[in-house]
């Protein structure tokens, strides 16, 4: 069962592990993004995550749709967690299973990777000196995005 | 690009002389966007047959900070992306997307 959603709570990995797995899978994958400590050499205390949330919610599960599609398998879980994190905090969890390796490691890089291209979500860094900055993201391009919805169809 | 730019004038002109009833649409404003315009957002009125690219012509054309938002940016039209010639529609949600950095 594909799922997809944004939460503002503390994301508990062991449930969006347990959301994948068949009977028929010999692969399991768990990705999780976390907030790490520094950012080009900066240290870094913590990240604010923000989200255009009605907009992110349906593009994340139209990610681990066309995920699901590539892999053939519809054991796709994703949850993206919004607001202040911690370092060690996990931002994004993915979860795949599959029949072999090779799906799920190609679905869950596929979701991070199209995460960071097109889901409408920004971080904040806040550093050990109390300044803080909003992380150079990625130009969404709404052309390569129609091109991957019929691409994955 | 100088042929796009005439035939929005073109269709600016014919929404005032034949239908003539302006679009309202809201405009959002997140992350980086937000905090250099000091709003999150803002109800504007464009002449009927109005694209993206008139809605940014627009809010550039208010001055600083506004003429600080790209010649381009991507937007979404009613929750989804959308590109500079898409026409606007009266009550339609277009969302300023600043370079995304999910994950």
């Amino acid at each position: 069962m594909i799922h997809a959603s944004i939460v503002h709570a503390p994301i508990e990995t062991a449930g969006v592990l347990a959301r994948v797995g068949a009977r028929e899978d010999g692969a399991t994958l768990l990705f999780l993004g976390m907030v790490r400590d520094h950012a080009d050499g900066r240290p870094v205390t913590g990240m604010t995550y923000e989200s255009y949330e009605e907009m992110a919610a349906p593009v994340l599960r139209e990610i681990a749709e066309e995920a699901s599609r590539r892999s053939g398998s519809d054991r796709v879980a994703v949850i993206h967690r919004v607001g202040d994190l911690a370092i060690g905090d996990v931002s994004v969890a993915i979860a795949v299973s599959s029949p072999h390796r090779a799906e799920a490691y190609d679905a869950s890089r596929y979701v991070i990777e199209e995460i960071k291209k097109r889901l409408p979500v920004w971080k904040k860094e806040h550093y050990t000196d109390g300044a803080h900055e909003w992380v150079e993201g990625t130009v969404p391009h709404a052309g390569a995005v129609s091109l991957a919805r019929e691409g994955g169809k | 690009m100088t042929g796009h730019t005439g035939s929005v004038h073109f269709r600016w002109r014919d929404g005032f002389f034949f239908s003539g009833r302006p679009v309202s649409v809201q405009a959002l404003f997140f992350a980086a966007y937000r905090d250099l315009l000091g709003t999150k957002a803002l109800s504007v009125d464009l002449p009927a047959g109005a694209t993206v690219a008139d809605l940014v012509a627009e809010l550039r054309g208010r001055g600083a900070p506004f003429d600080s938002l790209p010649l381009e940016p991507a937007v979404a039209v009613n929750r989804a992306y959308a590109l500079q010639d898409e026409t606007l529609a009266p009550g339609d949600e277009v969302a300023f997307i600043p370079p995304v950095a999910g994950g």
